[in-house]
């Protein structure tokens, strides 16, 4: 197969297929957990439960922050975990070539960033992500609790970010249309992958800090 | 009704353990278990792991996301689709009696559903509901710890877990009374506040009891004691067995019910409050029409209302606080014992920046009364240790009797010169002295 | 028998003016400085090649494209070296004359002459779309290209099928390559090829007596290697991140990135923005108009020539979408509710 004719089943059929499994299967397993129902609650809150889930969502990713004793001891997580999601979201939504993409998806005239901006999110997302997977494989707690999904996903992901790297930086010819296809079909596999793994916690993060949330506002406390 | 605590696990324990897991999922419990991210940063926020960690020893079975794994497990072989293709092609989960073993030890000798890794977990999932729900399954199996099985069939059997029937509840009644020289009115018709104090108090600390009467008797409220409702306490929580549960809740009702009370005054004791104001309305939705109040909340609103008045200081050396999970963190009565302590305490300082991050005792959910969780109390103590050390305090005010055993015995345990004392009876003090 | 060397001599040029084509040509081949002796002596000493030139599905433009080739030979020189025995639009003869003269030349230079195809092959129908005096494009093509020294494939129909190979290909179009499955064949693809790429090609088969390094396409190495992003001088604004939105707004004006409006450049293999057009003179980028890939397989069919490259092809539809949504939503909701049910049952 040549190279360009793997590039436009990439982004043509291969694309269309991974998106429609992603859309499926992520609102499957939303409202397959929505619909499970819920007990009806008839203590009375000391708080507002709805306002309070609401401002969990919002506010949770800053939380952790503020747990000094478990920052201190677990820094790597939180500064990593926090380097890598701002780098993974900035890259997929803002690097040019990917904001022309959202561009035409939703309308909205989304800004790209310089090289050195996405670069900079690039190398900080690469370089947290080894250093969580490091921390995963060596740390006890975390060797007890990781499975192969988080390995694949980790690689996954880390090689989508090292060929988008290799892709920007590469000056040496022809040999570029291959990392680019890579490059976009391990994209492609990502987004096949997200309903089958972990990493569709981003839909059940609303689900479960909501709930947190609304326990919180029930029982009247802040965090 | 009564819990079962068997030695030998065979295919029908296995069996009901699965069943009931498998029923008591909902959309909240299935969020929770599909979100974890496996950080292991609860590992973190656990008291009996740091506990080992400061030890120098590392313990990773003790992560709170670990004790949640089988129900995962179950969860996933009964309502997701790959789960279910999986359990067809036969590599379902395998349950051993080995397994149940384990999710004892997990579930009930290193949880105090304390629910410090809520709060610490990135993604918010409340580890104790789940820790709960395994809980229950085992009591549903028949699995419950020995001593704890003992303490719940005590308590449905005499009506309390350390075996205070009717007349031994008069007898000590009448006995602080006198000691004490307190008016306590037991069964006084159409009073507005009934006060039900624990069997811990009752029998271990007396002048607990006697300094909530005096401060009640101060506030100037028409309240009482019932007979029928004399036992604060519910074991059924700590077995998560929901008959139990009900049936201790049941006593309470009837109790307020025949004495006619608008407001029931929980003690200090955090699943007393916890079962009152939390768990009845949800197993008595049409008859508890109740507002449960903790005695530090109603100490709290007594003063704010200017029925109660604390002018004088009793606590001169420094001093910290101890929250009570079940009445603090999962409760909301947070702010109140600050805000009453700083009147009673010159030198208070708080261990803790944010109130909700508190350590536990390491001896609620029951935890206590297992006489095989001892090693595991003794870890969790020492981490709650630091936060003493931390702030240079001896003396720690709690509210919650629970509290108190638990973190005395582990002191003296450890060989450590701590003092713990009741919020209530410090408030009793000022008042005293003041009349005086 | 004619060199290079004569036919600058014949024409009044001076040998100093031979010895610059020469000197460019081994630019061109990207030979090394050391390789420039051996050049010179082949282009003095070696007849001049002989042409073979088959249009099939064609339009010309590829041989407009060559003979305006004026980088490397004068362009009075470069008809006069490179000998077209046979080419539709360009000889005078017709008819008769024109295929008897054909048949002479392949007969005279049997294994030594070089065919050049432009234009995609058509084998639908016994190949009855594409037929020159009788015979079909497949049989003329055989017949030619049995005793043929090098064949090239100029152009992207000739390469890839091009434009006649597009949605929904009428006439069954397809490259030569496939119908050669058992010869060799140097691809020259583009909408039309850059002409002095073929003058080299051509040359360099007359220096060596084989045909350029290829790479896994049949596309010489030293032209195809790189892509037009990697070459190109707009790049430093790609890197930028400033991008032109429309033909006529500020940022077009200055010369920034046109990924945006279409730019196939970084998936496309030529020498465009190395070698240029008219004489390097320019090309499409420089002047201001987006690559749109046409040396790449299937160019024609890639999309919307101006939309973006990283945008999903055939365009992303919230409808689409949104059905996913709902075809999940829905059966999450009735699996949800049938377990909802299960437990309550039991």
């Amino acid at each position: 197969m040549s190279d360009v004719a793997f590039y436009d089943f990439v982004r043509g059929p291969f694309l269309k297929l991974a998106l429609f499994v992603f859309f499926i299967g992520i609102a499957y397993r939303f409202f397959r957990v929505v619909f499970l129902g819920l007990p009806k609650d008839y203590a009375k809150p000391k708080g507002n439960p709805y306002y309070m889930a609401l401002k969990k969502i919002v506010i949770k990713p800053t939380m952790g922050w503020t747990f000094n004793e478990i920052f201190s001891r677990r820094a790597i997580n939180f500064m990593g975990g926090f380097l890598f999601h701002l780098g993974f979201l900035g890259l997929t939504f803002l690097v040019p070539a990917h904001a022309f993409l959202w561009q035409e998806i939703t309308g909205l005239p989304i800004p790209g960033v310089p090289n050195i901006v996405s670069d900079l999110l690039a190398y900080s997302a690469l370089g947290s992500l080894i250093a969580l997977t490091v921390h995963r494989a060596l740390n006890p707690v975390l060797k007890l609790l990781t499975g192969k999904d988080e390995y694949l996903a980790n690689f996954l992901i880390g090689a989508i970010l090292f060929t988008g790297i290799l892709a920007t930086k590469w000056a040496g010819g022809g040999f570029y249309v291959w990392i680019l296809s890579t490059h976009m079909f391990l994209a492609d596999l990502l987004i096949l992958y997200i309903p089958f793994s972990r990493l569709s916690h981003f839909v059940y993060y609303f689900l479960s800090v909501g709930f947190m949330g609304w326990n919180a506002g029930k029982r009247g406390v802040s965090f | 009704m009564i819990v079962e605590s068997k030695e030998d696990i065979g295919q029908e324990e296995i069996q009901k353990f699965y069943d009931f897991c498998k029923k008591s999922i909902n959309a909240e419990v299935a969020a929770y278990l599909e979100a974890c991210v496996r950080c292991g940063i609860c590992a973190e926020a656990c008291l009996f792991y740091m506990g080992q960690n400061v030890s120098g020893s590392i313990d990773p079975f003790l992560t709170p996301a670990y004790k949640a794994d089988l129900l995962r497990e179950i969860y996933k072989e009964n309502y997701t689709l790959l789960g279910r293709v999986k359990k067809l092609l036969g590599f379902g989960v395998k349950i051993t009696s080995e397994d149940l073993r384990e999710q004892i030890k997990l579930a009930f000798y290193t949880c105090t559903n304390c629910d410090r890794c809520t709060k610490a977990c990135p993604m918010g999932i409340d580890t104790p509901r789940l820790v709960s729900i395994v809980r229950g399954a085992l009591t549903y199996a028949g699995l419950t710890p020995k001593d704890l099985a003992d303490a719940t069939n005590l308590s449905v059997e005499k009506g309390s877990p350390l075996g205070v029937d009717i007349p031994t509840f008069l007898s000590r009644i009448e006995f602080i009374s006198e000691e004490y020289e307190v008016d306590l009115p037991i069964d006084k018709k159409l009073s507005e506040y009934l006060y039900i104090p624990s069997s811990i108090e009752l029998m271990k600390f007396p002048s607990s009891v006697a300094a909530a009467g005096k401060v009640l008797n101060k506030s100037g409220v028409n309240w009482t004691l019932s007979t029928i409702a004399h036992e604060a306490t519910n074991f059924g929580l700590f077995a998560q067995s929901k008959e139990v549960t009900k049936e201790m809740l049941k006593r309470i009702l009837d109790g307020a019910k025949e004495l006619g009370v608008k407001y029931i005054i929980a003690p200090e004791c955090g699943h007393a409050y916890q079962s009152m104001r939390f768990v009845a309305p949800n197993v008595f939705p049409e008859e508890w029409q109740f507002e449960v109040l903790n005695i530090v909340e109603f100490i709290d609103r007594a003063i704010k209302e200017g029925r109660l008045s604390i002018k004088k200081k009793v606590l001169k050396e420094i001093a910290t606080l101890h929250d009570s999970c079940q009445i603090g963190r999962r409760g909301g009565v947070l702010r109140e014992p600050r805000s009453v302590l700083n009147m009673l305490a010159e030198n208070f300082k708080d261990s803790v920046v944010i109130p909700e991050h508190n350590i536990c005792c390491g001896g609620g959910g029951g935890v206590l009364v297992i006489k095989d969780a001892d090693y595991y109390r003794q870890k969790g103590f020492i981490s709650k240790m630091t936060l003493f050390d931390k702030v240079g305090a001896k003396t720690v005010v709690c509210y919650c009797a629970n509290c108190i055993l638990a973190l005395n015995k582990s002191s003296q345990e450890l060989n450590r010169d701590y003092k713990f004392v009741s919020i209530v009876e410090l408030v009793a003090e000022a008042i005293e002295e003041e009349e005086a | 028998m004619d060199s290079l060397y004569s036919i600058y001599k014949q024409r009044g040029y001076t040998r100093r003016d031979f010895l610059k084509s020469s000197l460019l040509l081994a630019t061109f081949l990207g030979l090394s400085p050391s390789a420039f002796p051996r050049v010179v002596e082949a282009l003095e000493l070696k007849p001049k090649p002989v042409v073979i030139w088959l249009e099939f599905q064609d339009c010309a433009g590829c041989t407009e494209s060559f003979i305006r080739s004026t980088s490397i030979l004068p362009s009075d020189v470069l008809l006069d070296y490179i000998s077209l025995e046979y080419h539709e639009t360009l000889m005078s003869p017709s008819g008769f004359y024109a295929e008897e003269a054909k048949r002479e030349a392949i007969e005279k230079y049997k294994g030594k002459y070089i065919l050049v195809v432009e234009g995609s092959l058509s084998p639908k129908s016994n190949g009855v779309y594409c037929t020159v005096s009788g015979k079909s494009n497949v049989e003329l093509l055989k017949e030619t290209a049995k005793n043929a020294g090098l064949i090239i494939a100029i152009g992207s129909c000739a390469s890839w099928g091009g434009i006649p190979h597009a949605e929904p290909n009428p006439t069954g179009a397809i490259p030569l390559s496939q119908l050669l499955e058992d010869k060799k064949v140097v691809n020259i693809p583009g909408c039309p090829p850059i002409g002095d790429v073929v003058v080299a090609v051509i040359a360099s088969y007359v220096i060596t007596g084989k045909p350029p390094e290829l790479d896994s396409m049949g596309r010489p190495k030293a032209f195809y290697g790189q892509t037009i992003h990697d070459r190109c001088y707009r790049r430093p604004f790609y890197n930028a991140g400033r991008f032109a939105s429309s033909f006529d707004d500020e940022n077009a004006k200055k010369g920034y990135c046109l990924y945006k409006l279409g730019c196939k450049g970084p998936i496309t293999r030529n020498a465009c923005a190395t070698v240029g057009w008219n004489g390097g003179l320019s090309f499409p980028i420089r002047s201001g108009h987006p690559c749109f890939g046409c040396s790449e397989p299937d160019f024609w069919d890639r999309g919307f020539i101006y939309s973006p490259l990283s945008v999903v092809e055939g365009g992303f539809s919230w409808k689409k979408a949104l059905v996913g949504v709902a075809l999940g939503a829905v059966s999450g909701a009735v699996v949800g509710a049938v377990h909802k049910k299960l437990r309550e049952g039991k």
